[in-house]
């Protein structure tokens, strides 16, 4: 997935690639604003996030004439935050609007609702490992037999399974359930952990949920 | 005005008046009338005099009456003098001309005034707009490289700027909101994002029990108003467990959110100055308290048509009620039939 940064300021630009490069997205990073209506199209880019005050022309104006040739997703990224400028963005043909200082959870968030990534809630299950976990009755299954799994337990196998063979900290983890309207301190995230893989190992599963050193577990 | 007061003010016709009729008296008395006549004559006379003072005593009454009561009705009195009536006597035409001259003089300050607290407060705007630009920067670059000590006090800055702004907003007449259909649980939600740094760092246990209430209400002033509820409760934990609890209370007239927290609750004494403009506790343990946050929250509230309570027991819990009246609030069963 390819991101389009157009933003002035170098140092905002750069950290936002960055962080988007962290998780996962291609950027592009235009520096100079000239004909970027016409460069833009060209991009084959899947999403642009916009700044608003922009050299040479605003990220409105812009946003309306690129709307002529591409049907590129916009999000409004700005520091001006009055429901004028909401109003604005959504008749340029914005789909999104968040403003500055942002936070990268929302941020994320809001690019993976763009790009239409939120998580698949139409799937029945997901099998990776050998493992089936079943999202409509939460429960894993592996050679026949089957646990049942607790609302919490549930979530952040889900979370290990959407994000396979990356590893998951407990910083991350906290924000996902967070995200999801699960809030959950630390200590019942360990003790959720630990009756996991005890779970898991009573039905045979060993090779799940790898402690990796000082970083997290991985699927 | 007394009728009694009136031939004071009128004490120069009433001389003039008596030492003229002494004067006729005297002429008739000299030139032989009768003493019938000259006390029929004086008894007319003054009968007539005293009823046309009488009379322009009404008269004057009921004018400066109109008067006072024009000047009542006013909401802005210092326009009094566009609506007056001109006078037609001399003095009164002097006065008239004085408070015109005073109303305007007066009304050229104000607008002046205002000009330029306008000015002031688009320059606020700007300012807030333009600092969030580096701000947004270096949060970034802290978020990238993990540095969670100086995340924080970048976060700690913006929110200082935030309420500045809100400061300035909340003084405008002109209001930059906008009504529309809100769901309590989003807002709820985004406020405890907005703070789960603090709250997991803390091991804070959330209660959230809010299920699908709608109110008709701005989202972001909404959100302004309960994360300065929220911060306040994260300021004010002193137990080692700690409990925030977020629940909305329906009633027929109203839907109550209620935000409590087990902190160190606010002494009885304290209780009715919390929303007080810079008041900070006769406490003075947080040296960080600005005194802002609650006043804002009040006084942003009111402007939305919110209401905004405080219930306590010292040491026990700290409880902020924002209720919202019928008119704004809205229920998903209402909707779904």
């Amino acid at each position: 997935m390819r991101i389009v940064i157009i933003e002035d300021d170098a140092t905002t630009r750069q950290e936002l690639a960055k962080l988007l490069t962290r998780y996962g997205y291609d950027t592009i990073q235009p520096d100079h604003f000239e004909d970027m209506a016409t460069e833009l199209p060209g991009l084959s880019a899947d999403l642009i996030l916009m700044d608003i005050t922009l050299p040479y022309e605003n990220g409105y104006d812009l946003c309306r004439r690129i709307r002529d040739t591409t049907r590129i997703p916009v999000i409004f990224v700005t520091s001006r935050d009055t429901s004028e400028d909401e109003l604005k963005s959504i008749r340029a043909g914005g789909i999104d609007f968040i403003t500055k200082p942002y936070d990268p959870l929302i941020l994320l968030e809001k690019i993976r609702r763009a790009l239409h990534l939120t998580d698949p809630e139409s799937y029945r299950e997901i099998t990776r490992k050998g493992c089936t976990l079943d999202l409509h009755m939460s429960v894993i299954k592996y050679e026949g037999k089957e646990t049942e799994l607790t609302r919490n337990e549930f979530r952040i196998l889900y979370y290990f399974f959407m994000n396979d063979g990356r590893i998951l900290s407990k910083a991350e983890l906290l924000e996902k359930l967070w995200n999801d309207r699960y809030y959950l301190d630390e200590n019942v995230l360990l003790v959720n952990m630990t009756r996991l893989k005890h779970k898991l190992h009573e039905i045979g599963v060993t090779h799940l949920l790898q402690n990796v050193r000082g970083e997290g577990w991985i699927l | 005005m007394k009728f009694l007061e009136y031939p004071e003010e009128r004490i120069y016709d009433i001389i003039y008046y008596i030492l003229f009729l002494f004067l006729i008296i005297f002429i008739l008395a000299a030139s032989g009338t009768k003493g019938f006549y000259i006390f029929l004559f004086s008894a007319v006379s003054t009968g007539a005099f005293l009823l046309f003072l009488f009379f322009s005593f009404r008269r004057t009454e009921k004018e400066s009456e109109r008067i006072i009561s024009l000047a009542d009705s006013l909401e802005e009195t210092y326009y009094i003098s566009e609506v007056l009536p001109r006078p037609k006597n001399l003095q009164d035409r002097a006065m008239y001309y004085a408070l015109r001259k005073a109303c305007r003089a007066m009304n050229n300050r104000l607008a002046a005034q205002e000009q330029s607290h306008q000015e002031y407060q688009e320059y606020i705007e700007t300012f807030a707009h333009e600092i969030k630009i580096p701000i947004s920067a270096l949060s970034l670059a802290f978020d990238n490289e993990n540095n969670f000590t100086l995340k924080k006090e970048t976060d700690r800055i913006s929110r200082l700027v935030e309420q500045m702004l809100y400061y300035a907003r909340s003084e405008n007449p002109e209001n930059d909101y906008f009504i529309r259909k809100t769901s309590l649980d989003e807002v709820v939600h985004s406020v405890i994002l907005k703070y789960r740094h603090y709250l997991i760092e803390q091991s804070v246990k959330l209660n959230i029990d809010i299920n699908n209430v709608i109110v008709y209400t701005d989202i972001k002033w909404l959100t302004f108003i309960l994360s300065q509820i929220v911060q306040n409760s994260i300021k004010y934990f002193d137990k080692p467990e700690k409990v925030l609890s977020v629940r909305a209370m329906i009633r027929s007239s109203s839907v109550t959110l209620i935000i409590e927290d087990n902190g160190c609750g606010i002494p009885s004494a304290d209780l009715p100055r919390i929303f007080e403009k810079g008041f900070t506790g006769s406490n003075r343990s947080r040296a960080t308290a600005t005194g802002m946050g609650l006043y804002l929250a009040r006084k942003l509230a009111l402007r939305l048509g919110l209401h905004l309570t405080a219930e306590s027991a010292e040491g026990e819990y700290a409880r902020i009620l924002v209720s919202f009246p019928k008119g704004t609030v809205h229920r998903f069963d209402d909707t779904n039939l």
